[in-house]
């Protein structure tokens, strides 16, 4: 047994200690079910902003944001930006659904669409994105918890032995307490995925001996010319650039696209996707967990913007760009580029190890930082996964049980069914992820494209009540049936009914939760066009009315308004959308070098930085300034009780 | 329970989870720097570590500030715990390691003293020189 393995193993067991002890705590505070599902709504804002961030970007960004920039360079790095869209999201939805949660005693999503939109049928669809969403994703990401054991125990703990063990404890503790104890716990989690992210970007950096050397070397890179993308339209190095606004391509799988997949439509579509984890049902409910709406604004604004967005952009490219040199890609070692072999070769599909690997570097000399690394890797894949298993328990009960089966069900019974549902939860994840992983990874890329058709639905809830109720609800079933037609599973399913669709994974180089938007957004608009009734606006007049009142932004303040909109709107243009390719050569040609760089940096870096630098200040504006996240303008009292 | 009960004992539940996720955080990343520069002999990484150690102190006392608390006498008893056995383990390899350098002796003394100044400097703004000397006087006279 190595040393690392060693403190591995006490580590994770003082991890799990922390966990369980929490879950034993909060069990004792739950004495209502609303303790249980919501923390009584009474999380205080700190735990919020630091949960919340752990929920949202959590796993697939500590382990996966470096590999995909090893994989395809600073084209992908452009999403480092979703540090300010997805809490842009968060911006525009949240603060109203807390109104309405204390307002009307909402503790599901589903609830609060079935009855503003009066809809069964919405209540049914939105369940079903939360379990479409979580069941894969938490699949993935507990799948990638145990490969991280996997290779820094030099493969002498199985994957998936490592996963099952891991699942059995995070059950315990959110089985125990509930959204609390995910809270609670979340707030350490949060740091340790911070402080890993740093952590982990700053080996590398000493691998260069630096951060000048580390620029040094990818100059030496962009003036190669060729990298293992191909060469783009621009004949310069496909690492480099965004390969053009939009390639009318056939699909992955049909018809490659020229230099990369991450063209600006793509990178947009795909922000939109990621935008889908604050606008899921589950973020939903750690919303209206919250005390009050303190949290929301620093949350999306300091934590999210700017700390987030630092270590992405530094931190996040420096593991994916620098693992290149690093041994991990066998076709810049053909090009005399690597500087060491300390990584074995993740080419050809195998660039998801990659945090693993990178940790592994340190561990013969610091076996308790490498495995204390690890810890925080759990970490950042736990703070989801609890979120969503404790919300999956939440939702079984609130939106099926409780409405369809037995409305009489008391206290005690409820949270014993939340329970139950939170381990078949993770079991469904478990199983899958064990015994069908090419499913899972299939099931997993339709999450974030489900949860974003739930986009239109929230505009009309929270902001415009003339998008009807058979506009929402067609507009979200089209769009999920596109996600579903757009991506692998659904080729694949047609495939097995023996149709062939003409088209191969995201068409056009647009990401399928683009895709479904489009169909979503027009559907809801034309419906909505004919299908207005004085009845139902009636009806949605309390809702709006009463966000009105609570959360417009005052009249001194309503100036900036179209002000605030055209920044946000040229943000996301310029920032992640078709505007985002002036990034390639604005500032100097990718393979100009060092000298010729502005800032010392690649032109389309340098882009990145700006864009990441105005989207703080655009949500900064619509959070504080138009009073978007700030504190309701009166007192929120509940109307009546739901429980 | 009344309301008032209810929310002291929510603040009083809310300031441990903030003890313990600061502690939880700068202990295990203070140790691992520490004992990475201890094993290693690595300057940085030892005096590293001993510096999250002092974040998280001063952490502490912005807890202790926000949630209008202090230090509980079973956190004191603690501190002073670990603070004895890290000295005791620091002065046994000082003693019988034959593996202990120059650099794990500044690593350690300039830790332990820099910790040993924190908590006295915390002392004498809490409570001024003279009653912080007198605490000890007046243990002293029974």
């Amino acid at each position: 047994m190595t040393v690392t393995l060693i403190w591995l193993i006490a580590l994770i067991a003082l991890y799990f200690a922390y966990t369980l002890f929490w879950g034993v705590v909060t069990s004792r505070m739950a004495h209502t079910a609303e303790d249980f599902f919501l923390g009584g709504r009474q999380i205080p804002s700190w735990i919020f902003v630091l949960s919340a961030t752990a929920i949202s970007f959590s796993g697939w960004t500590a382990l996966g944001q470096p590999a995909f920039i090893f994989r395809d360079g600073f084209q992908y790095a452009a999403l480092s930006l979703c540090a300010i869209s997805i809490p842009l999201t968060g911006v525009l939805f949240l603060k109203r659904q807390w109104i309405l949660g204390k307002r009307f005693g909402y503790v599901t999503q589903a609830e609060m669409f079935s009855e503003y939109y009066s809809s069964t049928a919405m209540r049914w669809m939105v369940l079903f994105v939360a379990l479409a969403f979580a069941i894969p994703f938490l699949g993935m990401q507990l799948a990638a918890s145990g490969y991280l054991v996997q290779v820094l125990s030099d493969s002498k703990v199985h994957w998936s032995v490592a996963m099952w063990v891991m699942t059995a404890v995070l059950f315990l503790y959110v089985c125990f307490g509930g959204l609390r104890a995910a809270a609670y716990v979340g707030a350490l989690q949060c740091m340790f995925f911070l402080a890993g992210m740093i952590a982990v970007g700053l080996i590398v950096y000493f691998q260069f001996g630096g951060f000048g050397e580390f620029v040094d070397v990818l100059a030496k890179f962009s003036a190669k010319g060729i990298g293992p993308l191909g060469t783009p339209a621009s004949g310069y190095n496909a690492y480099f650039e965004i390969p053009g606004v939009i390639q009318f391509t056939e699909g992955l799988g049909r018809e490659a696209p020229n230099g990369g997949v991450w063209t600006a439509s793509m990178v947009l579509s795909y922000s939109i996707a990621l935008m889908g984890i604050q606008a899921a049902p589950a973020f939903t409910i750690w919303a209206f967990s919250c005390r009050d709406t303190k949290g929301f604004g620093p949350q999306q604004v300091w934590i999210s913007g700017v700390v987030i967005g630092l270590v992405l952009i530094f931190f996040g490219v420096a593991q994916g760009m620098g693992a290149n040199f690093l041994g991990a890609s066998p076709a810049l070692d053909e090009l005399g580029l690597t500087i060491s072999h300390v990584l074995p070769d993740l080419s050809g599909g195998k660039e998801s190890g990659l945090v693993a690997h990178l940790i592994h570097i340190i561990s013969s000399r610091a076996p308790w930082l490498a495995a204390l690394l690890a810890v925080c890797g759990f970490a950042a894949i736990h703070a989801m996964a609890s979120a969503f298993a404790s919300t999956a328990g939440t939702m079984f009960v609130r939106d099926f049980y409780k409405p369809y089966i037995n409305s009489d069900v008391d206290d005690k019974e409820q949270k014993l069914l939340a329970r139950i549902a939170i381990g078949l939860v993770l079991l469904s994840a478990l199983l899958l992820a064990t015994f069908a992983p090419r499913a899972q990874i299939q099931l997993g890329s339709l999450a974030m494209g489900f949860g974003a058709q739930l986009l239109p639905a929230l505009i009309g809830l929270c902001w415009m009540r003339w998008i009807t109720r058979p506009a929402a609800i067609v507009g979200l079933g089209v769009g999920l049936v596109i996600v579903v037609f757009t991506d692998s599973f659904g080729l694949s399913l047609a495939e097995f009914f023996g149709i062939q669709l003409p088209w191969g994974r995201w068409p056009w180089t647009i990401h399928s939760a683009g895709w479904g938007i489009i169909f979503n957004l027009a559907l809801c608009l034309l419906i909505s066009l004919v299908s207005q009734n004085d009845k139902e606006k009636a009806h949605k007049a309390k809702f709006h009315d009463y966000l009105n009142l609570a959360a417009a932004a005052s009249n001194e303040k309503r100036f900036l308004r179209p002000v605030s909109w055209t920044f946000a709107l040229g943000w996301l243009f310029f920032g992640l959308g078709p505007g985002s390719v002036f990034g390639n050569y604005l500032f100097s040609l990718p393979d100009g070098g060092v000298a010729l760089w502005a800032l010392g940096l690649p032109s389309i870096w340098v882009w990145q930085i700006i864009w990441w630098a105005l989207g703080i200040l655009v949500i900064w504006l619509l959070a504080y300034r138009l009073q978007m996240s700030t504190l309701p303008n009166i007192e929120v009292k509940l109307q009546e009780k739901i429980f | 329970m009344d309301d008032r009960t209810q929310n002291m004992k929510m603040a009083h539940i809310e300031q441990r989870v903030a003890v313990f996720t600061n502690w939880a955080f700068f202990g295990t990343f203070g140790f691992c720097l520490a004992q990475s520069g201890f094993a290693e002999s690595d300057l940085v990484a030892g005096l590293a570590g001993f510096v999250i150690f002092l974040i998280g102190f001063a952490a502490h006392l912005i807890i202790n500030k926000i949630f209008d608390s202090h230090f509980t006498n079973g956190e004191i008893a603690l501190a002073l715990i670990l603070y004895g056995l890290s000295m005791i383990a620091f002065v046994a390899s000082w003693l019988f390691d034959p593996n202990f350098t120059k650099v794990n002796l500044i690593i350690g003394l300039s830790g332990f003293t820099a910790i040993l100044l924190s908590f006295i400097a915390t002392l004498f703004i809490k409570f001024g020189i003279r009653e912080s000397y007198l605490m000890v006087h007046r243990v002293r006279k029974y």
